[in-house]
């Protein structure tokens, strides 16, 4: 592997640079300061991207004097069936005319249909693989890739297919998927790029093999935003749907043939290549949000939970939003890390307060002006008055009951914070690590 | 504006209001020079309670829509949070954009000046109070009865404190009392001679408050809005009156002006002024000068004119506590729906460092406040707090208590530009008397059923008080930056002061009514001599 210092890419030329996968690219090469060539059937939309018109059929283009890199990412997506030989053709040409791909990366992206070739599109592109590696190429095995707000590729399709059910299936038996988020698979391939690693070398990037039926959920509750029913479908009956839309809609057909090969794929082993590129898969959760990230959504948990606490009530989506609208105006929009667990029982909030003894959590800290800003905005609110306000009489003897109740059960609550305290000063002594709460 | 008899009237407030009026009432040229930012008259709901009860956007009126209440600076009054008062404060402070060291400095460039955030307690000095100051209560008396029937005062003449305050006014009847309040007093007056014996005395409170139609203004529905401004305009606020003085033709209003300095010319004052927020620069000229921008406002036109600079001058303020009482036997007691948010009792501490000095504080109702203020101060984890407040608020008071003026020692400083810089300092015998008072009021508070609660008294930092009274103060031999008795600066020919810089003595009485009273008896002194023909 060659470093970095070594290599200074600057310019780097991608075909099928108007695609799903394509267009993400190129935004982060740009980003990143390099020169980026389209070619391409279609002008990208990217400013600042000089185009080629090609195609894989096309043998007359050229590539650019002085590129760096080659990151080959078209394919057919039209229903015409170029034929594997076509496609062969086209990523040799390309090669060929890299030059020297020992100093120069030829990316080819290839699927995890590849592995098991059992589709037209399988073994078109396990073909390509075989003569990329001869060549001395990289290949890429991505698993499903998702994310992104974009009417392209296959996981484009899938949404618009979920959003049009009203009832999802849950296959059975479950078929399984890996996943990668878009952006960390562009993130891998410009990581072989910048660091110039040589070939041949087969990266398979994808995450742990997980239910198709519970991506389709997360779809529609994360990304659409809803909770449709599920009902139990025989796999074998999608199976045969896809292959209904590839006779009957030409225009799918691709998709829908490179849908069913990868449902039919082997389980790829993905963690030495996402070591090798040093790829953390993020969580799907956070992966399915158009933004990609999960603060907001870290964030709407810790609102729950800290408003839940400090409010005695169950905080209405209104009220969640102003706190974070707040946290984002007043505190950089930054979540505190709370474990999910405080979420079951947010009264145990108590235990990491400073008021009375302090038990020593460091997130104590952090937490105090985010423990006013929930009580303050919790009682703000209709439903807040009559969890703040005494608005009816209570009995004298009541009343004075419920004083000592609320009296003896603090006791406790800081009893066992001075426990907590000592246990967690007894662990410093043992030489353990305290648990403090980062 | 004519060149030879005009006279600018700087500032908008409650002096500045009184002054214009008996000028513009006589006929005279007066321009009215202010910050002029104008405020939202009050909240549009029935009521707090019904606000609390039933308002999905009340986090709206209380926070601000851009939540700007949340950066308010904490340990400042309830009041001082609600969003229009801390944009009208942030707004000065942009502006002036003073320099403080261990002092509060808050203030207004808004059309009535701090009436539209004071507590609207009003007094008369009686010639105990005026002793070291060369205007007499016979000065005063006349005045008092002008400014109080035009603004119209709450409270009663024939209990404990009705000496105190004043008998020669008129009162409209006081709202209703709070459960709590009426409590207190009730046990008070049953068996007044245990207050009595440590020097205190209870009664209520007098404000500038009208519980009956008046002059335009509603009467007070107990709607319990007055933190947030008082849109029946029940409470007084000095910028009601400028409609009235509007009318007069000689009057002239000129808002959104900040003024910087005066330069004598010729015969003539030329007033430098900057437009607020912009910045942009522009003079006016006048013949006379009535400057009412407050303490600090005033003191530093004065200091600059007279190139003063970094020369420090003495002020006052009234140190103020607060603390938090409780009722056991009204454990259990809902919250009102109905009720008043300024002050319900008044009390007075007499005999402080073994004088004639007094203390004087006010008692208030929990029930327009909010309940996360009290939680935030409990010992207690939150969730407890909650719980603990929510049963314990509605049988609870809050009070405060000020003290006069020579228990605080701050300065004043200019520098070249016209900048400001305050600094803040307590007398030492400040610390030992609080907590004297603190004694001396738990005791009492308690035989009649009212308990303090531990660790309640709180004493405040100086200057959140804003009773800022004396750096030009009346004396009969002021030095250049002071007044004389007229109110003319002695360094600064045909220049007044009718406002707080005035006031050279300060009991903790309410002062307001004083120095509108004061303002007002100057600016007859000069209508007289004008029309007599009297050079000032």
């Amino acid at each position: 592997m060659t470093s970095i210092f070594e290599h200074r890419i600057r310019h780097i030329a991608v075909t099928g640079a108007t695609g799903y996968i394509g267009e993400r690219l190129c935004t982060l090469a740009l980003a990143k300061g390099w020169r980026v060539t389209a070619l391409s059937r279609k002008a990208p939309a990217n400013v600042g991207i000089s185009h080629i018109p090609f195609d894989l059929t096309d043998d007359t283009k050229e590539l650019p004097m002085g590129v760096d890199a080659v990151v080959h990412l078209a394919a057919d997506t039209t229903g015409e069936t170029i034929s594997a030989t076509v496609e062969l053709q086209a990523a040799l040409r390309l090669m060929r005319q890299l030059g020297n791909v020992s100093r120069k990366p030829f990316v080819f992206v290839s699927s995890q249909s590849a592995l098991n070739p059992v589709s037209a599109y399988g073994t078109s592109k396990a073909t390509v693989e075989r003569e990329v590696l001869q060549f001395g190429g990289i290949v890429i095995r991505p698993g499903l890739v998702y994310g992104g707000r974009t009417r392209k590729g296959a996981y484009a399709g899938l949404v618009a297919r979920v959003s049009r059910l009203r009832l999802l299936p849950r296959f059975v038996p479950d078929c399984g998927v890996q996943l990668i988020h878009r952006d960390e698979l562009c993130k891998g391939i410009l990581t072989i790029v910048d660091h110039g690693i040589s070939g041949p070398q087969m990266f398979c990037l994808a995450g742990q093999v997980t239910s198709f039926s519970a991506f389709l959920r997360d779809i529609a509750r994360i990304r659409l935003n809803r909770s449709p029913l599920s009902v139990p479908v025989p796999t074998a009956m999608l199976a045969s749907g896809l292959r209904a839309i590839a006779v009957l809609r030409p225009k799918h057909r691709a998709s829908a043939s490179s849908f069913s090969a990868l449902l039919n794929s082997l389980p790829m082993d993905s963690r030495d290549s996402l070591e090798k590129l040093g790829l953390i898969l993020r969580p799907v959760e956070d992966g399915l949000r158009p933004s990609g990230s999960g603060r907001r959504r870290r964030l709407a948990s810790e609102a729950k939970v800290l408003l839940r606490y400090a409010g005695g009530y169950g905080p209405g989506p209104a009220l969640v939003r102003r706190y974070i609208r707040v946290i984002e105006r007043f505190a950089g929009g930054h979540p505190l890390r709370l474990g999910p667990h405080w979420g079951l029982f947010p009264s145990a909030i108590c235990m990491l307060e400073l008021r009375g003894f302090r038990a020593g959590f460091k997130i104590s800290e952090a937490l105090e002006p985010r423990l006013t800003l929930a009580l303050r905005l919790a009682e703000l609110t209709p439903r807040g008055a009559i969890a703040y306000l005494l608005l009816r009489r209570r009995p004298f003897p009541l009343a004075a009951t419920h004083l000592i109740g609320i009296g003896i059960l603090e006791m406790l609550v800081q009893a066992a914070k001075i426990v907590t305290r000592l246990g967690l000063g007894t662990a410093g002594l043992l030489g353990r690590p305290t648990n403090g709460r980062k | 504006m004519a060149e030879n008899s005009s006279i600018a009237v700087i500032g908008g407030g409650p002096c500045g209001m009184t002054a214009a009026r008996v000028l513009a009432e006589a006929g005279l040229p007066v321009t009215m020079l202010d910050g002029g930012q104008s405020l939202p008259p009050g909240l549009d709901v029935p009521s707090f309670d019904e606000l609390r009860r039933r308002d999905v956007r009340q986090w709206n009126h209380v926070l601000g829509s851009q939540f700007q209440a949340l950066g308010a600076p904490k340990g400042t009054t309830p009041k001082a949070r609600v969003p229009h008062f801390v944009d009208m404060f942030s707004r000065y402070e942009a502006e002036v954009s003073p320099r403080t060291k261990d002092f509060v400095l808050r203030g207004s460039l808004a059309i009535g000046g701090l009436t539209n955030a004071w507590g609207a307690g009003v007094a008369c000095f009686n010639d105990a109070d005026l002793a070291a100051f060369p205007v007499r209560y016979s000065m005063l008396a006349e005045s008092y009865l002008r400014v109080a029937s035009h603004i119209g005062v709450c409270g009663v003449s024939d209990d404990a404190l009705g000496d105190f305050f004043g008998k020669d006014i008129p009162l409209h009847a006081p709202p209703e009392l709070d459960p709590g309040a009426k409590t207190l007093l009730t046990r008070y007056r049953n068996r007044p001679l245990s207050a009595h014996a440590r020097g205190i005395r209870i009664g209520i409170a007098r404000s500038a408050v009208v519980t009956r139609p008046h002059r335009g203004r509603d009467g007070c529905v107990l709607c319990n809005l007055c933190l947030f401004g008082c849109a029946k305009r029940s409470i007084y606020n000095a910028s009601f009156d400028l409609d009235e003085i509007q009318a007069y033709p000689n009057f002239t209003f000129i808002p959104g002006v900040h003024i910087l300095k005066l330069e004598r010319n010729n015969q003539q004052w030329q007033i430098h002024a900057r437009k607020v927020g912009s910045g942009q620069r522009f003079q006016l000229t006048a013949r006379h000068v009535f400057l009412a921008c407050g303490t600090i406002g005033t003191g530093r036109i004065i200091l600059h004119s007279l190139g003063l600079a970094n020369r420090p001058v003495p002020f006052m303020s009234t140190p103020i506590v607060s603390f938090a009482l409780w009722q056991p036997e009204r454990l259990g007691s809902p919250m009102r729906a109905q009720g008043f948010g300024l002050s319900q009792l008044s009390f007075v501490v007499d005999g402080l460092r073994g004088t004639n000095e007094y203390a004087f504080g006010n008692i208030f109702s929990t029930s327009g406040l909010l309940t996360s203020d009290i939680i935030e101060e409990m010992p207690l984890s939150r969730g407890a707090g909650r719980r603990l407040a929510k049963l314990l608020l509605p049988s609870m008071l809050v009070g405060n208590c000020f003290f006069p003026g020579q228990f605080s020692d701050h300065r004043l400083l200019v520098d070249e530009d016209g900048g400001v810089e305050v600094r803040g300092g307590v007398h030492s015998d400040l610390k030992h008397c609080t907590v004297q008072v603190r004694r001396r009021l738990s005791g009492v508070f308690a035989r009649y059923g009212t308990l303090m609660l531990p660790r309640s008294f709180r004493l405040w930092d100086s200057g959140s008080d804003l009773h800022y009274v004396g750096t030009a103060r009346h004396s009969r031999e002021p030095a250049s930056h002071e007044t004389f008795p007229d109110g003319s600066v002695a360094g600064l020919r045909d220049v007044f002061v009718v406002d707080g810089a005035a006031l050279g003595i300060l009991p903790s009485k309410a002062h307001t009514l004083t120095l509108m009273a004061n303002a007002d008896r100057i600016a007859r002194a000069f209508v007289d001599r004008m029309r007599r023909g009297t050079s000032v």
